[in-house]
């Protein structure tokens, strides 16, 4: 074996346990308000999507809201989206997308403090492109958020709720 | 005559002839063919005729002039505006069409011309699939204006990243201010004339503040920044400055995502919100700006401002109102015109006083004068009345050189046939007066469906232009455009 061919096979051998390590996703959401966080996890916002089941964690949550905004949130979870992948990632390179992006990167994040318009945009894209043949839904992309935890700003959130940004 | 007699004539008859022939053909322009597209018609009103994209880059140089080309203009001209490379399924005039870029250079009396597409990601991604793409309905389409800053070329869409290219029209590419600047800027920044520093704004549809105002100093380095509350998110297209304020007119045009679901516009007019006039203390950014309201009112373009005896004086084409429907009728109703604002810096009385009730556009000046006290203006002037005989709505017939210090005006005609875009004033070298120095434009003339380049004395307005430089190709109208002297 000439010493070319063994750099390149070192090289390559010691790239591979960074290929095949597993990629990061969301399993939890942080709801931040101020100086608490709160946990959930990102399957029983599944469950409760997929069978209207609240599950003992999510049922603190549940409370702080009414029966309304409860059917509109699984409403909204459950919705799903068919856009092709690579038209959604030119539309989310279009300025007035990467204004609207921000915008959503104030509220969600992978840390607090810090604008996750590169997390949103990856998750969202990468739910697009490996979406299953009925589309894809709010959890894919939680599911495809680049760290374990997705940061909530819940104080800016109810605020721009209730100015109807969205 | 001998028979050798005749051959010796004959031969330096045609030996003369060949001699001559080379000064009739230095007239004939050489056209070279850089790139053509696959071409298409449309029906819609703003993509025929003289607004029609043509589909073909060229570079032509030799061309030919009527008159006499002034020997000390050495520089470049260029202007702005759409001309979509792909039929789209629906256009949004003024917003939509990839930008191209027209350019008329002047080197020791030779005249070319270039144009050339801005290569925007957006565009780049269609050439690839050979189509309009519909989720690229608001990219960034660099279209609207054109300046030279800090070095820089620079294409502007207020909605995007400034666009570089080079002097040959090729594009770089996006341009960030080295990462000082995100999102956006304005197409209309304004250039202090003694600074040198460039002062522009962007404005965000759904990050507070919606406003945010930039100095760039001539080394691209943005010195100052300050951001803006402001009610809604508006579409600001314009800024101006004096010596000592920055001015914003916050019109009621408010963005709304609703209404870009179901008509393609983002925009709606709210009249009951009035229109607001902020004024930005320039030297002190740390002084809350003032918010002055009044009735409301629809503006696109400054002419200028200045202050003067406790005053500030504000020049501006004013519309009743905008409506966001894209029809030519409703267009021909709402009918421009100069008008000037002045306030009381102490009181903060306002007072509008209209200049004039023609219907104007495309106000520009001597750049010389901006944010100074100034004498003329210049303005396209659109005929509403052959708009609408030929059913094509942006018709200007004539340029206006207005006198805003004795209330005159006069007017330059083109020939029957003939419309104009917007003029640009190039200063001249060892100018001393505010009229030392050319008027631009270019000229379509639709019985040759070609175009001109003319070149107009601001000291003889009305008279026959100087100069006439001949294109073999059609420029379709545009938005605007600038003088370019050190084109480096």
């Amino acid at each position: 074996m000439n010493p070319l061919t063994r750099i390149c096979l070192g090289i390559s051998f010691a790239l591979i346990p960074l290929i095949s390590r597993p990629v990061l996703s969301a399993e939890t959401l942080y709801f931040i308000y101020g100086p608490l966080k709160f946990p959930l996890s990102v399957d029983s916002l599944e469950i409760y999507a997929e069978q209207g089941k609240i599950t003992k964690e999510f049922a603190f949550f549940a409370s702080q809201f009414d029966e309304k905004t409860l059917i509109e949130l699984r409403e909204t979870l459950q919705k799903r989206h068919t856009i092709n992948g690579v038209k959604f990632a030119r539309l989310l390179r279009t300025p007035l997308m990467e204004d609207l992006l921000k915008s959503m990167g104030e509220i969600f994040s992978t840390h607090p403090n810090h604008n996750g318009f590169y997390a949103i945009r990856g998750a969202l894209i990468s739910a697009a492109i490996h979406q299953p043949e009925e589309g894809w839904t709010a959890i894919d992309v939680m599911r495809k958020f680049p760290t374990e935890g997705i940061s909530i700003n819940t104080e800016l959130a109810s605020k721009m709720l209730k100015n109807s940004q969205f | 005559m001998k028979r050798r007699q005749f051959l010796i004539q004959s031969t330096l008859a045609a030996m003369t002839a060949i001699a001559y022939h080379q000064l009739p053909s230095q007239s004939t322009p050489v056209y070279k063919q850089y790139k053509s597209y696959k071409s298409w018609k449309s029906n819609n009103v703003f993509l025929q005729g003289i607004n029609a994209p043509v589909f073909e880059e060229v570079d032509i140089s030799n061309l030919k002039v009527s008159g006499k080309i002034p020997e000390d203009l050495q520089g470049m001209y260029v202007r702005n505006g759409p001309n979509p490379m792909f039929k789209p399924e629906s256009y949004s005039y003024p917003i939509e069409g990839d930008g191209m870029l027209h350019g008329v250079y002047f080197n020791h009396g030779e005249v070319s011309y270039k144009n050339r597409w801005i290569q925007t990601r957006g565009l780049t991604y269609e050439m690839f699939e050979g189509k309009q793409l519909n989720e690229l309905k608001f990219k960034n389409y660099a279209n609207t204006n054109i300046i030279a800053s800090g070095g820089k070329l620079l294409a502007l869409y207020e909605t995007g990243l400034p666009y570089e290219v080079n002097k040959n029209l090729e594009t770089i590419g996006e341009w960030d201010f080295n990462q000082q600047l995100q999102q956006s800027m304005t197409a209309h920044p304004k250039i202090d004339p003694n600074t040198g520093e460039l002062h522009f704004y962007r404005y965000s549809f759904f990050n507070t503040p919606y406003l945010h105002y930039y100095v760039a100093d001539s080394n691209n380095i943005i010195i100052r920044e300050l951001p803006i509350e402001i009610p809604q998110p508006t579409m600001i297209h314009d800024m101006a400055i004096t010596e000592n304020y920055i001015i914003f007119f916050n019109c009621p045009l408010v963005f709304n995502m609703t209404n870009a679901k179901n008509n393609n516009i983002p925009f709606v007019w709210q009249q009951e919100e009035g229109t607001t006039i902020i004024l930005v203390d320039r030297h002190n950014l740390h002084k809350q700006p003032i918010h002055l309201k009044t009735n409301a009112f629809w503006m696109w373009h400054f002419m200028n401002s200045f202050e003067a005896n406790h005053k500030l004086y504000i020049d501006f084409v004013a519309y009743p109102k905008i409506e966001s429907e894209n029809n030519w009728e409703t267009m021909l109703t709402h009918k421009s015109n100069l008008r000037r604002l002045s306030i009381d810096l102490q009181t903060h009385k306002m007072d509008f006083e209209n200049l004039d009730d023609r219907f104007v556009e495309l106000p520009v000046i001597n750049q010389n004068y901006v944010g100074k006290a100034y004498q003329f203006g210049y303005t396209s002037y659109y005929d509403t009345q052959l708009s609408s005989r030929k059913k094509i709505p942006n018709l200007s017939p004539s340029l206006v050189q207005y006198d805003v210090v004795n209330k005159t005006h006069k007017i330059h005609q083109f020939k029957a046939g003939c419309y104009g875009g917007e003029a640009a004033f190039i200063p001249s070298s060892q100018g001393q007066s505010e009229l030392d120095g050319y008027v631009v434009t270019f000229v379509y003339n639709e019985n040759t469906n070609t175009s001109d380049f003319v070149i107009i004395d601001p000291k003889n307005f009305e008279s026959e232009p100087i100069a006439t430089v001949h294109l073999p190709v059609r420029v379709p109208s545009g938005f605007h455009g600038n003088w370019i002297a050190n084109v480096s």
